[in-house]
């Protein structure tokens, strides 16, 4: 049987199929509807309004989170990892914020973007994340992530690759 | 509802005929039954409480599961339910849950049942057993779990088609250029063993060598009559797995038939919308759909038109029938649109460049294209299993291309056309939306009808699909030369939103063309041009309209 079905970018997740949809319903339910329900699996209570996606997990996402920073071509590649949550990206389209084109992609638990380096200045990035921590809460979570350029010519024709500043915070 | 009712929820972006059939059953054996829209997660909080905020909620909700691509919004329903204090035997039945059988019951404790293959008898059972009290555990054609463990039971044999009721409609419907629309189904099944459609395997295993089953020819115009006469329709969607015969005598002795049945049962100006494989367009056929069944749109599954594709999607027949089916669509001046799964696990440079040449010389019709995947059931999830190449698991499999080149070219693309093919208010369906109109403004309005309409949508349909065209090759081109993919992906993406706006500008003048002469409202949004969806503030409305399209003039 063929269908005319979305073909949305397909990510492999490590999470189950049970987390998956439990995720997906908390999400749907988040967007303006008015029901108070207890998803499943998760330790979350899902209300209207939602709560903190950071709530759902014991202390805040962002202080979890490690960056590292490797400039590839024309491109920067941002890894976001963790010692304490197993991170994923969530099944949301690229994000276009500064910096051009992003795309996200599995790769071993962290999550990496990839972007243009910009001919200059602070790129900043949204990162969705899916964040498992040891007990199996699985949390949606919106970083910020700015990336602040350390030497003046960074990302120019001249400017060799460009080391950056990694400050992560909420949105 | 004193003894209790059932809820059928499922989508109903037209008349679902899978659960008007139920409920059609449901009826029969009197059993209160109630269709229950479920387009998308906006109506959540809508379901929830016509299900649980009630006096009088259901003992039983069926939750289709036809298409896998909805599965997370289905299933994710079930826990809703529970969690909302639903206490109804939940079921699901379709496709995809029949498939999936085994791994939903173990993931989902929510559900008690599955309903498998056709459940026109299985639910009636079901519902009986429930409502009087009885065991149900045991009856044919279910997946139950017992002991904690996922059990099927006997396998239930397909109906009779001729002893089915016909489904359930409602006083009002869809309407379409001031004509009642209503979809309908001649047989079931399809004679085709394409490897990622899981409609053969779906009827073969419900019955081993009988894959597909028709309705009397009588049975089906007796329908259409009851439903021109009595509900107003003019426009026959037919939603076959597959509306022909394999062999073009047998395709003209039943159509034959059908039109003497129709036209002794003096219906008035209609039309008939139908679905194609390739092999079945031959002049005789469709020279008799278009003059005397009144045809104005055939999808045609053109899917693919090289050697490797053929081979890899299995589609049974040779290079060549793609050509000489879109002549003959041509030489009849009918509206077609098709679709092309211009990547599959064993797309080649090459492959994927002589589909795009088939494309460029048909551009005038409207088409779409995306990577084939992989659905439950199908014989190519089976390939790619075999050779360990499928990841993912059974809500959501993937898989990478052979050829790495291709698989790169396949990520650029699909990042950089999905607006395009598969947005909120994508290009493709704007060109499909714009061709209908013509059609039926042609065929229902003929004294009216200007040959412009017709020769500037094929110059707006040309003039996407040859842009989509330009932009594959050049993205086929940049991979090659070791390009970034952002690079890419922006660059192709700042070409393709200028396109279809100049698109959308020169549909809303044809569409606003045809709604001053002919005084009828439009499949093509005339609000098209310059704002986006959330500037209009019409969000809803935008994707109805698209729902529409798809609904009518897609697969």
């Amino acid at each position: 049987m063929s269908d005319d079905r979305k073909q949305e970018p397909v990510i492999p997740s490590l999470r189950t199929p049970r987390e998956r949809v439990v995720d997906h319903l908390r999400t749907a339910l988040s967007v303006g509807v008015a029901s108070v329900l207890v998803t499943g699996t998760t330790s979350c209570i899902v209300a209207d309004p939602p709560p903190p996606a950071s709530a759902c997990l014991a202390g805040t996402v962002v202080s979890k989170l490690r960056a590292s920073v490797a400039p590839i071509g024309a491109e920067i590649e941002l890894t976001l990892s963790s010692t304490e949550l197993t991170l994923q990206p969530a099944t949301t389209p690229p994000q276009i914020l500064s910096g051009g084109q992003v795309r996200s992609h599995l790769a071993s638990g962290n999550v990496s973007t990839t972007t243009i380096i910009p001919s200059g200045g602070v790129i900043e990035l949204h990162v969705d994340l899916v964040c498992v921590n040891r007990s199996g809460a699985t949390d949606l979570s919106l970083v910020r992530v700015v990336l602040t350029p350390l030497n003046a010519d960074a990302g120019t024709p001249d400017g060799g690759a460009p080391n950056y500043r990694v400050d992560i915070s909420n949105p | 509802m004193g003894q209790g009712w059932v809820a059928l929820v499922g989508p109903e972006l037209e008349e679902n005929l899978s659960l008007r059939s139920l409920a059609a059953m449901l009826e029969r054996a009197g059993i209160s039954t109630r269709i229950v829209r479920f387009d998308g997660a906006a109506q959540f909080g809508t379901v929830l409480a016509t299900l649980t905020q009630t006096d009088d909620p259901p003992f039983l909700i069926g939750i289709s599961l036809a298409f896998q691509w909805r599965a997370m919004e289905l299933l994710g329903l079930a826990i809703a339910l529970r969690e909302a204090g639903s206490s109804a035997h939940l079921t699901s039945g379709g496709h995809f849950a029949t498939f999936a059988s085994t791994e939903i019951l173990s993931d989902f404790p929510e559900l008690d049942s599955i309903c498998r293959q056709e459940a026109d008898e299985t639910i009636v059972e079901l519902a009986t057993a429930l409502r009087e009290g009885r065991a149900w555990q045991q009856l044919p054609g279910l997946a139950v779990r017992i002991d904690g463990k996922v059990v099927l039971t006997e396998k239930r044999p397909s109906p009779e088609l001729a002893s089915l009721p016909w489904p359930v409609r409602d006083a009002e419907g869809m309407v379409v250029h001031g004509r009642r629309l209503a979809p309908l189904v001649s047989s079931r099944g399809c004679y085709a063993n394409c490897s990622f459609c899981c409609i053969a395997a779906w009827h073969e295993a419900a019955t081993p060598g009988k894959r597909y089953r028709f309705r009397p020819i009588d049975d089906v115009a007796d329908e259409m009559a009851h439903l021109h006469h009595e509900l107003g329709v003019g426009i026959f969607v037919f939603h076959d797995d597959n509306f022909f015969l394999p062999r073009e005598r047998d395709n003209l002795e039943r159509l034959t038939a059908l039109a003497e049945a129709l036209e002794a049962r003096t219906l008035g100006r209609y039309a008939t919308v139908i679905k194609a494989r390739p092999m079945d367009v031959t002049p005789k056929v469709f020279s008799l759909l278009t003059e005397r069944l009144h045809c104005v749109r055939a999808y045609v599954g053109i899917e693919t038109d090289t050697d490797q594709g053929l081979v890899t999607l299995r589609r049974g027949l040779r290079k060549g029938v793609n050509e000489r089916a879109m002549e003959v669509i041509d030489e009849l001046g009918l509206f077609v649109s098709f679709n092309m799964l211009l990547f599959d696990p064993d797309t080649t440079v090459a492959s994927l460049e002589e589909n795009l040449r088939f494309l460029e010389r048909h551009a005038h019709h409207p088409f779409n294209f995306g990577r084939v995947e992989l659905y439950a059931g199908t014989p190519l999830l089976g390939r790619m299993q075999r050779e360990g190449r499928a990841s993912g698991d059974w809500l959501l499999w993937n898989y990478s291309i052979s050829d790495p080149t291709i698989q790169r070219v396949f990520e650029v693309t699909n990042d950089a056309f999905y607006d395009r093919n598969f947005g909120a208010d994508p290009a493709a369906y704007v060109t499909m939306a714009l061709r209908g109109d013509v059609a039926l403004a042609r065929h229902f309005s003929p004294e009216r009808w200007r040959p412009r309409w017709l020769e500037e949508t094929q110059s707006i349909c040309r003039q996407l699909g040859e842009d989509s065209v330009q932009v594959l090759r050049r993205i086929i081109d940049g991979v090659r030369g070791g390009r970034s993919r952002p690079a890419m992906v922006a660059e192709a993406k700042a070409q393709l939103a200028q396109t279809d706006l100049e698109v959308r500008r020169r549909a809303k003048a044809v569409a606003d063309d045809l709604h001053r002469e002919l005084g009828v409202d439009t499949l093509t949004s005339r609000d098209i041009d310059l704002a986006t969806p959330l500037q209009l503030g019409r969000t809803d409305e935008r994707a109805e309209r698209v729902a529409r399209t798809r609904s009518v003039f897609s697969e």
